[in-house]
């Protein structure tokens, strides 16, 4: 913990402050239907010829449930097309490493991995997807997904605004306006920015490189059909085989990794994400990576206090949201640096503390901040294995993610699982002075509270029972690369992840199995969705209410009250939901490390 | 079963399960509405 990394650390925070209220206040332009951008003379042509193609009237508004349906709509369709797409991609173009067609379980789960935002990669992309796969199978969802997130966000955030309103927006007119006003002018220019860092850009096939030392590794003995050989006990059969060559991965990966990042969707062009050096050549891309992955779940906030003609209440929200970051950064840091004890004992680690899995070009800093940040939002990308993390380092990514991802959060999806809470808080402070809880001037009552509370259950729902599932049968821990605590956290990762539409992987889980392929994929379609179809209902109801006057008793949600209390609810449910299963996962892991137990 | 026959029904059963899913979203949405 030097000087330059707390340097580094007052620099992104300063960043992030600097382009929360520009952002913002252009994020409250795009979500006006009629807002006025000084992008309008490229792209509302555009706009308008999307809305006739589509058939769609951009002046008529929808009711929540029609605002639901088309969303719903839009998803499956550009699911299907998806696995579609993975599963003919041999028969398509732009495939120069002639690669096949996904198998049915992991072009389901890849379907549904990037239509929900979540980017759940149980595949190495540079040896599965083809350059058209990439691009337009993956790409598309990058930004369609982001889109329907900051949408819905955006919805919420008008039901809240608006008073005796029937009509919460127009999903199609959201939709398109967030793609083309918001994402694709700035994943142009970080897409340029990214290649003047050395990120390649190109259609070439992959390059075959001459190795100036070549290796001799042992791998397992196959048959003529590929099978791996086993010996009479089962156990596999291994031969040498020496290398002299190497593939280098090519292909269109600056544009895939603007929009992986900016629209929190993380999944990797290849499989060491963040980590590989044509992914995230150099320290200023990978600062602006991290940039890129709060910047809109930060403006949000200034659209809600912009939007609810309260700005206190936005700041009021970014600070808590903050206050979380800062304590998992310093936390998550601390205990890299500090290291595994037992490495120490036995002198194979580096006095800078716990360096396995870590990119030696980012270090111990900017491994641990990449690690917060991608799990405040719900971004997939890495650059290190959280895998090799210590336990206490891997325990704030989880923890994060458990939380509901509010940290900043996803594109819109932080916003809105933030509003839970904010919701929840002013339930709790309204039970607590013995008054019928109000929020911005609108009674919260039982439908508001059992909405928040539906959307709220089925995420511990789902994380817990999958992984107790998996725990105990055999597909389940079969996957496992460790055993004890540790492989219970690689299992409760992966259902963590999955549902809170993270995508981030604790690595070490072989996730490539038809159970966990499915299993994920139902995980990651009840998390996206079991969440927003209630709250698009807590928008409509907050819409239809009345404006009721503050009085002396009305609990502001604005100041430093509020704050402490929006952080200690959101700790607390968090705590109350997953400490039981976090305490049999990384937290004794912990402490057996200090006994010299290590999984 | 040849291999092509197996993924074809695999298919079908992958995609309806997304479809089944997305069915039972508009449903959740016709309850939340009415609880």
């Amino acid at each position: 913990m030097n000087a330059h990394q707390w340097l580094e650390l007052a620099l992104y925070i300063g960043a992030l402050v600097l382009v929360t209220k520009p952002l913002g206040l252009y994020l409250n332009r795009v979500l006006n239907a009629n807002g006025r951008t000084w992008l309008d003379p490229v792209f509302r042509p555009l706009e308008k010829l999307t809305y006739r193609v589509l058939g769609v009237d951009p002046a008529r508004e929808q009711g929540w449930k029609q605002y639901a349906f088309a969303m719903l709509l839009f998803s499956l369709v550009s699911c299907l097309f998806t696995y579609a797409i993975l599963r003919l991609q041999q028969y398509l173009p732009l495939n120069p490493q002639k690669l096949g067609a996904l198998s049915p379980h992991l072009a389901f789960n890849t379907a549904v991995s990037f239509t929900t935002n979540t980017n759940w990669q149980s595949y190495a992309g540079e040896s599965t997807m083809s350059y058209l796969s990439q691009m337009v199978a993956l790409a598309i969802h990058n930004f369609f997904s982001a889109a329907v997130g900051i949408a819905v966000a955006g919805a919420l955030v008008r039901g809240i605004a608006r008073h005796t309103a029937q009509t919460i927006g127009n999903f199609w007119v959201d939709l398109t306006r967030i793609t083309y006003y918001l994402l694709l002018p700035i994943c142009l220019v970080l897409a340029v920015f990214f290649v003047s860092q050395g990120m390649i850009q190109n259609f070439k096939p992959y390059t075959t490189a001459r190795l100036i030392e070549p290796q001799t590794i042992s791998v397992q003995k196959t048959d003529a059909k590929g099978n791996p050989v086993v010996d009479a006990r089962g156990n596999p059969v291994m031969e040498n085989q020496t290398l002299d060559t190497q593939t280098i991965v090519q292909g269109p990966m600056a544009s895939q990794i603007a929009i992986k990042m900016l629209g929190t969707n993380g999944g990797g062009y290849t499989n060491a994400n963040g980590a590989h050096p044509f992914e995230n050549p150099t320290p200023l891309s990978n600062f602006l990576q991290m940039l890129a992955l709060l910047c809109i779940g930060s403006a949000m906030t200034y659209h809600l206090g912009r939007e609810t003609k309260n700005q206190k209440h936005g700041w009021a929200v970014w600070s808590a949201m903050f206050a979380m970051f800062l304590a998992g950064v310093l936390v998550c840091w601390w205990a890299e640096a500090r290291g595994n004890p037992i490495h120490q004992q036995l002198g194979v680690a580096v006095a800078g503390g716990n360096m396995e899995g870590k990119e030696v070009r980012f270090g111990i800093f900017d491994s641990a901040l990449f690690a917060t940040v991608t799990t405040d939002a719900s971004c997939g990308a890495v650059n290190a294995m959280h895998d090799s993390f210590t336990p206490l380092g891997g325990l704030v990514p989880l923890f994060n993610i458990q939380t509901g991802e509010v940290i900043f959060g996803g594109v819109g999806a932080g916003l809105y699982g933030m509003l839970i809470f904010v919701i929840l808080t002013v339930f709790i402070a309204g039970l607590m002075v013995g008054r019928t809880p109000e929020y911005l001037g609108k009674k919260i009552e039982s439908y508001d509270v059992k909405m928040v509370l539906l959307a709220f259950v089925i995420l511990a729902f789902i994380i817990l029972g999958f992984t107790a599932w998996a725990s105990v049968s055999d597909w389940g821990t079969s996957s496992r690369a460790n055993q004890g605590p540790h492989g219970l956290s690689e299992i409760l990762y992966a259902y963590t992840s999955g549902a809170g539409n993270n995508g981030s992987a604790f690595a070490g889980l072989n996730a490539n199995t038809p159970w966990y392929d499915t299993t994920l994929g139902i995980d990651m379609l009840l998390g996206r969705f079991g969440m927003i179809v209630p709250l698009l209902a807590l928008a409509g109801s907050l819409a239809r209410k009345k404006i009721v006057p503050a009085s002396v008793g009305t609990f502001p949600v604005t100041g430093f009250t509020f704050v402490v209390l929006l952080v200690g609810t959101v700790i607390l449910v968090g705590a109350l939901t997953f400490l039981p299963a976090l305490t049999l996962g990384p937290i004794v892991e912990h402490f057996l490390m200090f006994k010299g137990n290590l999984f | 079963m040849p291999l092509i026959g197996l993924n074809i029904m695999l298919d079908l059963i992958y995609i309806g399960i997304a479809v089944a899913f997305f069915a039972a979203f508009l449903l959740y949405a016709c309850g939340c509405e009415k609880l």
